[in-house]
């Protein structure tokens, strides 16, 4: 029998003695989720996401502009993502 | 642990393995995306970001770095064991920063792929994660 809790999964066994015990160590699967970024808008830009939902709320081509834009927009600790300037570094077709 | 692919590119429709993990210094923690990338020797982060996360390069090693633009030019780097924690998990793994200010942030053979195992996933768009090297943290400490 499997019973969740927060991120964890319990499993209640009886055991041989015939007591309740419960498994506290299996964890429930977690799969994060990557939203979209439009890359192609953003070349050889910085940007800085927001955490829960990966909007871009500032952007630029030197990071601390970015990173201070971010915060003056209320994002303290935003996501840093690169953009390449070119796709050399990937095999891309446009 | 299992991460989505990004659906992310320059002129492209094929999503990408990145990942968000956080890089720490001694007093400082930024939340960085990096791209799984087994054709990378090391972890590789333009320098600004270790300028943003106040990591100390003093002391680091001095490397060569070639492969990553189109120019076919070597540029400069810092070789150091740099702390990260992704999910409830940490590890710390050697880093290069490269001089460049142009966005650059690969997770490589040493610092990524030695902490993890890695499943990839192309039809499910998902990466597998399951640690090797990189410790569980305690939440309740």
């Amino acid at each position: 029998m499997f019973y969740a809790l927060g991120r964890l999964m319990y499993q209640i066994v009886i055991a041989k003695d015939g007591r309740l015990r419960y498994n506290g160590s299996m964890q429930k699967e977690k799969i994060i989720q990557m939203p979209a970024i439009d890359e192609g808008k953003y070349r050889g830009e910085w940007l800085a996401l927001e955490q829960e939902t990966r909007k871009v709320v500032a952007h630029g081509v030197i990071l601390k502009d970015v990173l201070k834009e971010a915060e003056e927009k209320g994002y303290h600790d935003p996501i840093i993502h690169g953009v390449p300037s070119s796709d050399i570094h990937f095999i891309t077709i446009e | 642990m299992k991460i989505e692919y990004t659906p992310a590119g320059i002129g492209s429709t094929v999503s990408k393995p990145y990942v968000s993990l956080i890089m720490c210094s001694q007093n400082k923690r930024i939340y960085v995306d990096g791209l799984i990338d087994s054709g990378s020797d090391h972890n590789l982060f333009s320098i600004v970001l270790a300028e943003s996360c106040g990591i100390d390069l003093r002391h680091a090693a001095r490397v060569s770095v070639a492969g990553f633009n189109h120019t076919g030019k070597k540029n400069k780097g810092y070789l150091v064991p740099v702390k990260y924690v992704l999910d409830n998990y940490e590890w710390v793994g050697d880093t290069v920063f490269v001089e460049t200010e142009q966005p650059h942030g690969f997770l490589g053979q040493a610092g990524f792929f030695d902490a993890f195992n890695i499943l990839f996933s192309y039809s499910h768009e998902t990466i597998e994660l399951n640690p090797v090297s990189a410790q569980k943290i305690d939440l309740l400490k």
